[in-house]
C-alpha cells in the first residue's frame, strides 16, 4: 500500500531550456522567476559567476548556467530569465535561456540518469523524466550549490539530514 | 520512529536555547543590579528586582536539570527572601557575599552549559557562607514559626491540621491577613466614641499555672465591647497523645475589639501579665484608608517579642511593596523582536524608498500637471522618509547597558589593584547601533583596565605627592561628534611618557628614531602588536597583547581609536565609531566602467598627479612622490584582473587612502561624489572576496561594490 502511494507521488518541477536541452528544478526550491536585469560584475570570481543583482533591495549573486555547464555563452534576449533558487536561506539566481512550464511529473516516470552521453557534469542530474516526446533532466540544486561553494558544506549536510529523515 | 525522537530532541533543544538566552539575560541584569545595590543597599525595590531574577533562575534551572545551579540559587534566594521580608539592613561586610554569589552563579551557569563536572572554586565557599548567614539570621530573629516538626504525620496530626484549616488559621500569614481584613471591616462600622484595638496575646507556656488563660481576657473585654473577634494560632498544638493539659500551647491570639473603653481601661485587664506577653495597639479610624498603628504598651519596645515585631512589619509593609513592583512593570514596556525580522523590515523599507523615488521621479507622472497628484506624491515621500527614520532608530539602543557592565569592571579592577577610584559616567543615553554594542564590550573592558592599571598612579602616596586627590577618577563618556559616535575613557593619572614609548619603539625596531613623529603618531605606537610599556606584567594588563587587539576590533566596526595624553594629567582613549554599522559614508568612484565605493573614513586626499611626480620602478610598480613620501599606486584593474585599456596615472585620479600597511593611492577613472550608503552583504558565496566588504544600492537601483582598502595591495608582477 505504502509502496503504491510512493510510486504514484507527483512532484512539480519548473522546466527550462539551455540550448535544446530541457532541465527541471523542484518547485519547492524556487523563490521566484524574474526577467533578465542589469548584473553588476564582481571581480575575482569564476567566469560563470556573472555578478550580483539588486532584487528589490537585496543583493543576490547570479550564476550563468550556460557557463556553469561549460556551454557556449549566448547573448541575452527577450526570453532570457533569472530563476531565483533558495537553499538554506541563501538565494542564488540562475540565468537560463527560456523558462518552459511547471510540470507535474509522476515519480514513476523518473529514471536514473545515464552514466555518460551529455556535455554536462552528470553529478548535478539526479534523475531523468519523460514528458511526452521530450526528456527533462532534473537538477540536484544542493549538489550544484555545494560544488560552487555557494553554501557551506555544513549547511548542506544539515539540509540533507533533515530531508533524509 | 527515529524521526519523532529527532523532532522531540530539537524541540527540547529549542526550549533549552530559550532558557539559556533568558538565563543569560537574567544573570547579566543581576550583575548590574547587584552593583547598584552595593552602592545603595537600602533600595528595597532593587532588592525585590534581584530576588525576582534569582527566583526565575531557580525555577528554570531546576526545570532543565541544572541541579547545581538550582541548588545554589535556591539558597541565594532564601537569603534574599529573608532580607526582603524582614527589611533588615544588610551589614556592609555581607554585601561582598552578595556580589560574590552573583559571580558564582555566572560561573556555575557556564559549567552547566559546558557540562563540566568540576564546580567553580567559589561554589562551595559561597554556598557555605550563604547557609551560615541564613542560619545566623533566622536564629537571631526566630522568623520560622516552630512547625509540628518531629511529630510523625499520624492520623491525629492530619485531622488536627485540618481542624486548624477549618478555623482559617492554617498558618501565621493567614492569621495576620484575616486580622487585617477584620480590622478593615470594623473600621467601616466604627462609630464615634468607640475605639478599635488590636490586642496580641502571646502567653508563656506556664501561664495556666500562673492562673491566666486566654478566655479570661475575652470575657473581660466582652463586657464593654460592641464587637469582638479573636483569632487563635494553634500551629504548635500537638496531637492528643502529646497533649499536656497544664501547658499553654497556643502560640498567639489576636483579638480585634471595638469598645467604648479607653486605652488605660483596656490595659488594666492585662496588668498582671508579663510585659512581653501582650501588645495592645489602638487602631485609628480610617480616614485616608491607610492603617496607622501606634504602639502603646509596653513602654519599652525593645522587649517586644521579636516574632511579633516582624509580623507587624510584614503587615504594614505589604501594601507599598506590591504597588511599587507593579509600577516598575508599567514603566518598562518593551517587545523583544528577532533581529532577523528587524533586518527584513529594514530591507523592505529600503525597497519602499526606492519604489517611492521611482514614482516621484517618473517622467510620465511628472508630466501630469495635476496639483492633487503632486501633493499626494509629496505626502508619500514625507511618510516614506518618516518610516525610514523610525525603522533606522529601531536598531539604535542606549549605551547604558554597556556602561553598566563597565561599572562592574571598574569595581573589580579597583579591588584587584587596590586603587581607590571614582567612576564618572557621562552620556549613558547616547544611542548606538545594536549590532555594534556587542562588539564594543571587550575593547572597552580592555581600555578601562589599562586606564586603571597603567593610567592611574601606583598608589595614593604617588598621587598625593603630585598634588592630586588620593582617589583616582575614571570618566566614561559617550557623545556625538560630527556624524560619529565617540566613546572615551579618560583617567586623571600620570599620562603617557612619550620618551619611554619612543624608546621602546626604537628597541623593538618599530621606528628608527630618525622620524619626526607627532604626538598622536607616538601614541599610536602603543597600539602596535606586541607593544607594552608596563614595567611589570600584571594579571590585568601589560602582556603586550592588548591595544593592538582593541585597535583591530574597533577597525572592524569601521571606527578608529585616538589617544591623547598629557604627562602628569592623564590620558584619554577615544573610540570614534560610525553612527550605525549599516550605513557608511562613501566616496563613489568609477573605474573600468563600474562604480566602486571607497569608505570616506580612510580617504586622506584625492588628486590628479602631475606627470613629474609619478615614477615607475621595474618590477616594483608605480608610485607617486609627494611631500617627501613615496606612495604606491594601485590600479584596480590590476588587482581585479580587469581587461581594460591602461591609462596613465596623470590621466586618471589618485585617491590616497590610509590602510593598515600604510598609505596607498588607488587609481580611478573619475570621482562621482560622496554619499551615505547602506551596506549589504554580497551573500555567503561572495563573502570570501577579501577586497570587497559588501555592496550598496545606489539611488538608481544599481549596485556598487564597497572596497576594503586594507586588502588592496600593489600588484608588482605586472
Amino acid at each position: 500500500m505504502e509502496l503504491n502511494t510512493m510510486l504514484s507521488k507527483k512532484e512539480r518541477y519548473l522546466t527550462f531550456f539551455l540550448g535544446d536541452e530541457q532541465y527541471g528544478i523542484g518547485i519547492d526550491r524556487i523563490k521566484e522567476i524574474i526577467a533578465m536585469m542589469k548584473v553588476t560584475f564582481v571581480p575575482k570570481t569564476p567566469p560563470f559567476m556573472r555578478g550580483v543583482i539588486n532584487l528589490r533591495g537585496s543583493i543576490i549573486p547570479i550564476v550563468d548556467t550556460r557557463l556553469r555547464f561549460a556551454m557556449e555563452p549566448r547573448e541575452a534576449d527577450m526570453h532570457t530569465t533569472i530563476i531565483i533558487v533558495e537553499v538554506e536561506k541563501v538565494n542564488i539566481g540562475f540565468i537560463v535561456d527560456r523558462v518552459e512550464e511547471v510540470a507535474s511529473i509522476d515519480s514513476s516516470h523518473l529514471s536514473e540518469p545515464p552514466k555518460f552521453g551529455s556535455n554536462i557534469d552528470m553529478d548535478f542530474i539526479c534523475s531523468m523524466a519523460q514528458i511526452g516526446e521530450s526528456v527533462v533532466m532534473i537538477l540536484n540544486v544542493l549538489k550544484l550549490f555545494e560544488a560552487d561553494e555557494l553554501v557551506s558544506l555544513e549547511q548542506i549536510q544539515k539540509t540533507q539530514t533533515i530531508e533524509g529523515e | 520512529m527515529a524521526r519523532y525522537i529527532g523532532c522531540a530532541m530539537t524541540k527540547k533543544e529549542q526550549v533549552k536555547a530559550i532558557f539559556i538566552e533568558e538565563a543569560g539575560e537574567i544573570i547579566e541584569k543581576l550583575d548590574v543590579d547587584i552593583l547598584r545595590f552595593e552602592e545603595d543597599s537600602s533600595d528595597f525595590n532593587l532588592l525585590n528586582e534581584i530576588f525576582r531574577g534569582v527566583h526565575t533562575l531557580k525555577g528554570n534551572s531546576n526545570a532543565f536539570g541544572f541541579t547545581r545551579l538550582g541548588e545554589f540559587v535556591h539558597h541565594f534566594e532564601d537569603l534574599l527572601d529573608y532580607y526582603r521580608t524582614t527589611r533588615d539592613e544588610i551589614e556592609e561586610h555581607y554585601l561582598d557575599l552578595f556580589v560574590g554569589s552573583v559571580d558564582v552563579v555566572k560561573e556555575v551557569m557556564i559549567c552547566e552549559l559546558d557540562e563540566v563536572e568540576t564546580l567553580p572554586g567559589g561554589y562551595g565557599e559561597y554556598l557555605g557562607k550563604i547557609k551560615d548567614l541564613i542560619a545566623i539570621k533566622t536564629n537571631k530573629t526566630v522568623v520560622t514559626v516552630p512547625q509540628m516538626s518531629g511529630v510523625e504525620p499520624t492520623i491525629d496530626a492530619i485531622s488536627m491540621s485540618d481542624l486548624a484549616a477549618e478555623f482559617g488559621l492554617g498558618c501565621q500569614e493567614e492569621v495576620s491577613k484575616t486580622v487585617t481584613n477584620c480590622i478593615k471591616t470594623k473600621q467601616i462600622s466604627q462609630e464615634d466614641g468607640l475605639n478599635l484595638y488590636l490586642i496580641n496575646l502571646t502567653l508563656d507556656s506556664d501561664s495556666y499555672k500562673r492562673g491566666f488563660d486566654h478566655l479570661i481576657f475575652l470575657h473581660l473585654l466582652k463586657e464593654k465591647a460592641a464587637s469582638l473577634d479573636s483569632f487563635f494560632n494553634m500551629e504548635s498544638i500537638g496531637t492528643l497523645d502529646n497533649f499536656l493539659s497544664e501547658e499553654n500551647k497556643i502560640l498567639n491570639v489576636s483579638i480585634v475589639v471595638l469598645t467604648s473603653q479607653s486605652l488605660e481601661e483596656v490595659t488594666e485587664y492585662f496588668e498582671f501579665l508579663f510585659e512581653n506577653e501582650y501588645l495592645i495597639t489602638l487602631v485609628e479610624p480610617s480616614i485616608t484608608g491607610v492603617i496607622k498603628e501606634r504602639d502603646i504598651a509596653p513602654e519599652k519596645p525593645n522587649i517586644v517579642d521579636a516574632r511579633k515585631g516582624s509580623d507587624r512589619r510584614k503587615d504594614d509593609r505589604r501594601e507599598p511593596t506590591e504597588t511599587s513592583s507593579s509600577s516598575a512593570l508599567t514603566t518598562k514596556s518593551t517587545i523583544r523582536i528577532d533581529t532577523i525580522k528587524l533586518d527584513e523590515l529594514f530591507d523592505s523599507v529600503g525597497e519602499l524608498v526606492i519604489a517611492q523615488n521611482f514614482v516621484a521621479q517618473n517622467e510620465k507622472i511628472r508630466a501630469i500637471e495635476d496639483e492633487s497628484i503632486s501633493r499626494a506624491i509629496e505626502t508619500l515621500s514625507k511618510i516614506t522618509k518618516k518610516i525610514q527614520d523610525r525603522v533606522m532608530s529601531l536598531r539604535m539602543v542606549a549605551i547604558r547597558d554597556t556602561f553598566d557592565k563597565m561599572k562592574r569592571v571598574v569595581r573589580d579592577t579597583s579591588k584587584k589593584t587596590g586603587k581607590e577610584l571614582r567612576l564618572i559616567v557621562v552620556g549613558e543615553e547616547t544611542e548606538i547601533d545594536k549590532t555594534m554594542i556587542d562588539s564594543l564590550s571587550d575593547p572597552l573592558i580592555h581600555i578601562i583596565r589599562n586606564a586603571i592599571d597603567h593610567g592611574l598612579e601606583a598608589d595614593a602616596a604617588e598621587r598625593l605627592s603630585v598634588g592630586k586627590k588620593t582617589e583616582g577618577t575614571i570618566t566614561l563618556r559617550a557623545f556625538h561628534k560630527s556624524g560619529s559616535i565617540v566613546i572615551s575613557v579618560s583617567d586623571d593619572g600620570r599620562g603617557i611618557n612619550k620618551e619611554k614609548v619612543l624608546q621602546k619603539a626604537i628597541e623593538r625596531g618599530v621606528v628608527t628614531g630618525d622620524e619626526n613623529l607627532t604626538d598622536s603618531q607616538i601614541f599610536a605606537l602603543l597600539m602596535q602588536p606586541g607593544f607594552s610599556t608596563a614595567d611589570t606584567i600584571s594579571d590585568l594588563s601589560g602582556r603586550g597583547v592588548g591595544l593592538d587587539v582593541v585597535k583591530t576590533s574597533i577597525e572592524k566596526l569601521r571606527g578608529k581609536i585616538e589617544v591623547d595624553s598629557k604627562e602628569g594629567e592623564g590620558t584619554v582613549f577615544s573610540m570614534v565609531l560610525p553612527l550605525t554599522l549599516a550605513i557608511i559614508d562613501g566616496m563613489l568612484v568609477r573605474t573600468a566602467g563600474e562604480i566602486y565605493i571607497i569608505p570616506t573614513l580612510s580617504v586622506v586626499e584625492s588628486f590628479r598627479p602631475d606627470k613629474e611626480i609619478v615614477h615607475s620602478l621595474k618590477g616594483k610598480g608605480e608610485f607617486v612622490s609627494m611631500r617627501a613620501q613615496h606612495i604606491p599606486v594601485i590600479r584596480l584593474s590590476d588587482v581585479f584582473a580587469l581587461d581594460v585599456k591602461r591609462i596613465e596615472p596623470w590621466e586618471g585620479i589618485l585617491v590616497c587612502v590610509e590602510t593598515g600597511a600604510g598609505r596607498v593611492a588607488i587609481m580611478v577613472d573619475e570621482l562621482l561624489g560622496r554619499q551615505q550608503v547602506v551596506i549589504k552583504t554580497l551573500g555567503q558565496s561572495l563573502s570570501k572576496l577579501k577586497e570587497i566588504t559588501g555592496g550598496a544600492i545606489l539611488g538608481n537601483g544599481d549596485i556598487a561594490l564597497i572596497l576594503n582598502v586594507d586588502e588592496l595591495c600593489p600588484v608588482f608582477e605586472s
